[in-house]
């Protein structure tokens, strides 16, 4: 599942340990959202939805191999 | 923090290679029986040696998690590392891979060798897997239940 993190957060100069601290996960676990390495759970999802306002669909791009 | 707890990972490492070489050490001793005296003061050193390495490994985990906790900000950031869903993922089929490997080759072998070698009774080996395969039915149905 590819998604737009990486640029949603460099679009609004957050840096990954302040994310990281903010939805209570590990830096390590943004940095393998945004390379693709890790999808996330549902719950992480909405949380990052809800960080950035903004809907799950406009983050996370579901593709049909997935 | 989780690489500040696991540099002590080398106390397991090196408990686990002593350990592993006496075990080595031991069943070319059982291959060859009759080896002179010095050999199995090496055997019992090996596995002296490990579990003292494993033992220590344990103790210090266990002052340093201490020294962690009281820290506010490291207590923290290893409540998050613990539960981090990545963190928790890796574990899960970190623990999935070793129990596929045990359960389903490396004891079956084990028990297999143990039985020939007269070591362990047959009836001992088929109960125990009977529990096992028992055990594992029984979370399979309550976990479908539950989810």
């Amino acid at each position: 599942m590819k998604n737009r993190l990486d640029e949603i957060r460099k679009l609004r100069g957050i840096r990954q340990e302040d994310l990281a601290e903010a939805l209570e996960v590990s830096r390590q676990t943004i940095c393998s959202l945004e390379n693709g390495r890790y999808n996330p759970s549902i719950l992480l999802a909405f949380k990052l939805a809800k960080y950035f306002d903004m809907s799950i669909e406009e983050i996370f791009i579901y593709e049909e191999n997935d | 923090m989780e690489k500040r707890i696991h540099r002590y990972f080398i106390f397991y490492a090196a408990g686990f290679i002593i350990f592993t070489l006496g075990t080595v050490a031991a069943v070319i001793y059982e291959i060859f029986a009759g080896i002179s005296i010095p050999f199995q003061i090496v055997i019992g050193i090996c596995y002296v040696l490990g579990l003292i390495f494993f033992i220590v490994g344990r103790i210090y985990d266990f002052f340093k998690l201490n020294q962690i906790m009281k820290n506010q900000d490291s207590s923290k950031q290893y409540i998050i590392d613990k539960f981090d869903e990545r963190n928790v993922s890796i574990r899960t089929k970190a623990k999935a891979k070793v129990f596929n490997l045990f359960a389903f080759n490396v004891f079956p072998v084990l028990a297999i060798l143990m039985y020939f070698m007269n070591t362990l009774a047959l009836f001992f080996i088929l109960n125990t897997y009977m529990a096992f395969i028992f055990t594992y039915y029984f979370y399979l149905t309550k976990f479908q239940k539950q989810l």
